[in-house]
């Protein structure tokens, strides 16, 4: 054990005997290390080499918060209404392929017990014949921070598990403004064809399908790694999710909310836009529906609501996607057509004797007859548009012809898009005689001109355009692309990224005699004509506009056989600036005057009142 | 003079090992080719380094031996005070964006200052008193480096110290009683500690499958739990702050007694006599008491029967037991071993124990090493390293052996071997033909810290020892590592030119 100091041995003896000794360890080690080498590299090589092999990188995605939408008053949280936002929790995940045979089961199992559940209560959640698939079963859908505690502290135990974000939408006010906001779903066959993910939210309509780059940001990844030894080593996060970015709507809450009640249960539409600038204040349309549900994992409520929605075509924006005839509220286009032409003026009139008859072309077919709604004597313009006399146009059309209101009404863009960012905007249609001996193999009859002049017959327009042509009335010839979004805003910190400036979409030069003549023909109508009593009350500002009826047949709806119209704006002659343009239709209702214009005087008496206040003008 | 002045082959090996060492780290992984490039303007200096230092004439070191030495001591210092902390260690310093270690430069000037002290004390070295100083010249920058806290390097200064007191002469018997004395100070206090923690990790495995929450209590108080294990009145004097809200649980009288009854359960079944006589304080106090009373009556009876020199070779073999009882006793009372410190040590004996930290890299680490088989799988196939994500922390620095054998196999590992060992036979070499005591002496002790480096590194590697950060010279990532490594080369290089000469 001990070695005895050999004192009689010289120095330089030792110290050579301990080299030697030095040297012996030396080569002891070397060939140590290199048996030691042996042994795991040759012996136990191939052992050491499936395992190396066993190491697997997993990406999985999480989805990034889509972008919130804000009311147009956005200022900060607090002051504006939000109308879509987000709720985010946290969401236990397991995928079964993440575990070895059999061990799902008995890790869940331990799962509930680390966190005092009741027995089965999560591995119930777990469909047997899913055991071998990849797919994503979700556990817990919102953990509590105490879980969160727990899972944290069994770390080890439980890193198979995946605990994900989960941002859920949520559609503040839900049917009243559906068409607008649209809604989102997992991606159809061709999104996924065109890059998205099968697990992705994709906008499905509305503002959500229009915008859903800016709103969707740009999911992150979390690199799963599990190590050679089988067990998972680390969930790295690889890239980072950006949110996508916030969306200040142009639209006022509190208009749209009234003019979503105010339309009831009656099918139609509502635009309110700001002739100086083109921002919808208001576009409600009925019936709609619930996006809510849409995105809900109830499946069967969804499905149910699907159904609905097919049954009642709800998920068609009435004041974009589909297109009436004019009826009456074509005639301040006629009119206007009429007076830039020369071809009419003020004091000029037409008798109304209730009805009018066009002479048969040929001798073997009847004459056509035209009737108008009452018998209105003398009219000149004003009066003709006050009482929405169809005699006087029939009268008028005929005189002028049809080119004149054919190349107005595009001049005002009636047959084509306004380019709103909405998805699913179609054209009206304005016909033509080439276009009808194309389509019929028939010339054109003075009867078609007739009825154009009404706005019957052939022609229609989307609720939209026409809001677009009175605009072009109260500013006197400039139209602004009607638009829904006011301003993006960054996700993190609530910045303005970008304001949305008004754009021109058309600009007419209007002689103010035509002007002062259609707008006071306008004024009339709501003063004397047929929407007198409705909006002049001492409260109210003074409102210009006009109804319309349209005749209409329908199987569905045997006893109402007419959409109603009523187009206005207020304040007459005001302040452009603090303008409204107020569009309604309504289907299968009564007359304009009955059944579309109430429907307006809600908005028009909260605007009145803001006017008065001067609140929320802007 | 005829004799060729250069050890060529000791350049050859040198650069052959780091030249291997920038190729790997190339095609480790992805990054790998950032850290080669870097990896090769440090080896460029590195040879300026060697050839700078094999010019001066190494006599001229041993003049200022002292000043290097207090040049070294006083970076230490400063690095404690303003150095960089990386990979929580506060070992780097940085001077207008170029760091290095000074542990490293601590390194050589150590082997300088004890080969100086230890040639001027060549005639008396063998007196136990002798001893003293130059164990103060060792120990005074190791708990420098200690603080860092870096116990790679103050671990390897020890053998280094032991070396060159063998070689320079030192009393064996009080050499080897260090070493027993050291041995014992060190493995007794992890032993019980090891113990200890296997005992909680059961009972909170146990206590798993009854009650989830207390088991995690215990979890969370670690060895805190073991005096109420010994003591489980103790337990309503934990503190809240320790428990937070796992501390009502705990506390219920119900769980007591099931913590009382699974702590029992489980000492029952770890049954050790070893550890009941090493952790009883009165069988140590009374063991070292006895061991010292018989040294006393031996040396006494030494003296008195004309010094029979088997009862002095027994008594110095119980006063180095009762030494290593008393210090082993004294440290295990003095320092609180946290479980990951102990974790560090002993996980090397049981890597699939200790799921995280040391035992991962080591099991990972043979993993790596062991699928390269004979040859590898080629320059850049390496599965555990490639890519983006290392599955070997550490991969291009301590653990670059393994690297090698993953991607040359025992061909390479076994080239590299020999390179490394080729260096450190050409030092023994060297230190053999040296002219003067402390030439050999710096020979032996630059040669020694090669040797160990390699040794200990690649033993870590494979498994054959616990896990401390020491690098592989030469062939590993790192600066500092591969600049004073060619230094001491240099060193070396200058011994052998200057054998026959005087100059």
């Amino acid at each position: 054990m001990i070695f005895a100091a050999n004192e009689s041995s010289s120095q330089n003896d030792t110290g050579n005997a301990r080299l030697v000794f030095i040297v012996i360890f030396i080569f002891v080690t070397f060939v140590l290390l290199l048996m030691r080498l042996f042994v795991l590299q040759i012996e136990s090589g191939d052992k050491y080499l499936e395992k190396s092999q066993r190491v697997i990188r997993k990406v999985v995605t999480f989805s990034a918060p889509r972008g919130e939408m804000f009311e147009r008053y956005f200022k900060n949280r607090e002051n504006a209404k939000n109308i879509v936002s987000n709720s985010t929790n946290l969401v236990l995940v397991a995928i079964p392929t993440d575990f070895e045979k059999e061990k799902l089961l008995e890790k869940t199992a331990l799962l509930e017990k680390a966190l005092n559940l009741p027995a089965n209560s999560l591995t119930s959640k777990i469909p047997l014949d899913k055991l071998n698939s990849n797919e994503e079963i979700i556990l817990i859908d919102k953990l509590t921070p105490q879980e969160m505690t727990i899972l944290a502290d069994y770390h080890f135990m439980f890193m198979d598990f995946i605990i994900k974000q989960n941002t859920t939408r949520w559609y503040n006010f839900a049917n009243a403004v559906s068409h607008v906001t649209g809604y989102i779903g997992l991606p159809s066959p061709q999104d996924i064809k065109a890059g998205f993910k099968s697990n992705q939210w994709v906008g499905k309509n509305g503002l959500e399908k229009q915008y859903d780059d800016i709103l969707k940001g740009e999911d992150g990844e979390i690199v799963q790694i599990k190590t050679a030894t089988g067990d998972m080593e680390e969930q790295k996060v690889f890239k980072n999710f950006i949110p996508g970015n916030n969306l200040v709507l142009t639209l006022d809450m509190e208009l749209q909310n009234l003019a979503w009640a105010s339309l009831g249960d009656k099918r139609g539409a509502i635009v309110v836009i700001k002739p100086s600038t083109g921002e919808i204040l208001v576009m409600a349309s009925k019936p709609d529906y619930d996006p809510n549900i849409l995105i809900s994992n109830n499946n069967d409520l969804r499905n149910q609501h699907l159904e609905y929605i097919k049954n009642q075509f709800a998920e068609i924006n009435r004041s974009i996607t589909t297109k009436y005839p004019p009826a009456s509220t074509f005639k301040p286009l006629v009119a206007l057509a009429a007076m830039e032409e020369k071809q009419v003026s003020m004091s000029e009139t037409f008798f109304c004797p209730g009805s009018f008859t066009i002479k048969s072309s040929y001798q073997n077919l009847p004459d056509s007859t035209f009737h108008c709604w009452a018998a209105h004597g003398e009219n000149n313009i004003v009066t003709a548009l006050a009482n929405s006399c169809s005699v006087y146009f029939y009268k008028l059309g005929q005189k002028i012809g049809a080119q004149p209101i054919i190349r107005y009404s595009k001049y005002f863009m009636l047959d084509q898009t306004t380019g709103i960012d909405l998805p699913g905007e179609i054209a009206g249609f304005i016909p033509t005689p080439e276009w009808k001996e194309k389509q019929f193999r028939q010339r054109w009859f003075d009867g078609d001109t007739v009825n154009l002049s009404i706005g019957q017959g052939f022609v229609e327009t989307t609720l939209i355009s026409m809001v677009d042509f009175f605009s072009a009335i109260a500013t006197g010839g400039v139209v602004y692309k009607p638009h829904l979004v006011k301003q993006v805003l960054y996700a993190e910190n609530d910045e303005v990224k970008e304001d949305i400036k008004r754009s021109v979409l058309y600009e007419l030069p209007i002689s103010t005699t035509t002007l002062n003549t259609i707008q006071a023909g306008l004024r009339q109508v709501v003063i004397s004509g047929t929407a007198s009593g409705l909006f002049n009350r001492d409260y109210l500002m003074p409102i210009a506009g006009k109804t319309g009826t349209v005749q209409t047949r329908s199987e569905r709806f045997q006893n109402k056989t007419q959409h109603a119209w009523f187009i206005g704006y207020g304040p007459y002659q005001g302040d452009i600036e603090k303008s409204i343009v107020v569009g309604v239709i309504v289907e299968y209702g009564v007359t304009g005057s009955a059944g579309a214009a109430p429907v307006a005087f809600d908005i028009f008496n909260t605007w009145s009142r803001r006017l008065k206040t001067g609140n929320k003008l802007d | 003079m005829t004799t060729v002045r250069i050890d060529w082959s000791m350049i050859f090996f040198a650069l052959a090992a780091s030249l291997i060492g920038v190729l790997t780290i190339y095609g480790g992984s992805t990054s790998g080719e950032v850290l080669a490039k870097r990896q090769l303007v440090w080896l460029a200096i590195g040879i300026i380094m060697m050839f700078a230092f094999a010019f001066i004439n190494y006599q001229n070191l041993g003049s200022y031996a002292s000043i290097i030495y207090g040049v070294g001591v006083l970076l230490l210092v400063i690095t404690l005070i303003i150095g960089t902390e990386v990979k929580g260690a506060k070992s780097w310093l940085r001077i207008k964006g170029l760091g290095f270690q000074p542990a490293e430069f601590m390194k050589i000037a150590l082997i300088i200052a004890l080969s100086k002290y230890l040639s001027m004390r060549e005639k008396k070295i063998a007196n136990v008193n002798e001893l003293v100083i130059p164990f103060l010249i060792a120990f005074f920058p190791m708990i420098l480096i200690a603080i860092q806290p870096d116990l790679g390097y103050a671990i390897l200064v020890i053998p280094i110290l032991i070396l060159m007191l063998f070689l320079a002469g030192a009393n064996i018997n009080i050499l080897l009683g260090f070493v027993i004395v050291g041995f014992f100070t060190l493995f007794v206090p992890m032993f019980l500690e090891y113990h200890k923690y296997i005992i909680i990790d059961d009972i909170v495995q146990s206590l798993r499958t009854e009650n989830i929450k207390l088991s995690d209590a215990v979890r969370i108080l670690g060895f805190e739990s073991w005096s109420y294990i010994e003591h489980p009145s103790n337990f309503s004097n934990i503190k809240p702050e320790t428990l937070g809200w796992a501390k009502s649980t705990i506390l219920k009288p119900e769980n007591i007694e099931l913590f009382k009854k699974s702590s029992e359960y489980i000492f029952d079944q770890n049954k050790s006599y070893v550890r009941d006589i090493l952790s009883s304080d009165k069988i140590m106090i009374i063991s070292i008491f006895i061991f010292s009373i018989i040294y006393g009556i031996s040396t006494f009876f030494y003296y008195f029967f004309y010094r029979v020199n088997i009862l002095k070779n027994f008594g110095i073999f119980t006063l180095i037991i009762a030494l290593a009882l008393m210090s082993s006793y004294s440290l295990r009372k003095l320092i609180n071993f946290k479980p990951h410190q102990v974790i560090r040590i002993v996980s090397f004996a049981n890597p699939d124990k200790f799921p995280k930290g040391a035992g991962y890299q080591l099991r990972h680490s043979i993993i790596t090493i062991g699928s390269g088989k004979m040859f590898g799988k080629g320059f850049g196939q390496g599965d555990m390293t490639k890519g983006d994500v290392s599955f070997l922390p550490e991969w291009y620095n301590d653990f670059i052996f393994s690297v090698v054998g993953e991607q040359f196999g025992m061909f390479g590992c076994t080239i590299v071997l020999i390179l490394l060992f080729g260096l450190v036979v050409r030092g023994m070499s060297i230190t053999w033909r040296s002219k003067d005591q402390f030439g050999m002496l710096l020979a032996s002790g630059i040669t020694a810290e090669l040797f160990l480096h390699v040794a200990i590194n690649v033993g870590i590697s494979m498994g054959l020892m616990p896990v401390t950060g020491i690098p592989l010279v030469l062939v590993s990532y790192g600066g500092s590592n591969m600049v004073f490594t060619y230094a001491g080369l240099g060193i070396l290089l200058n011994i052998y030119m200057r054998r026959f000469t005087n100059i």
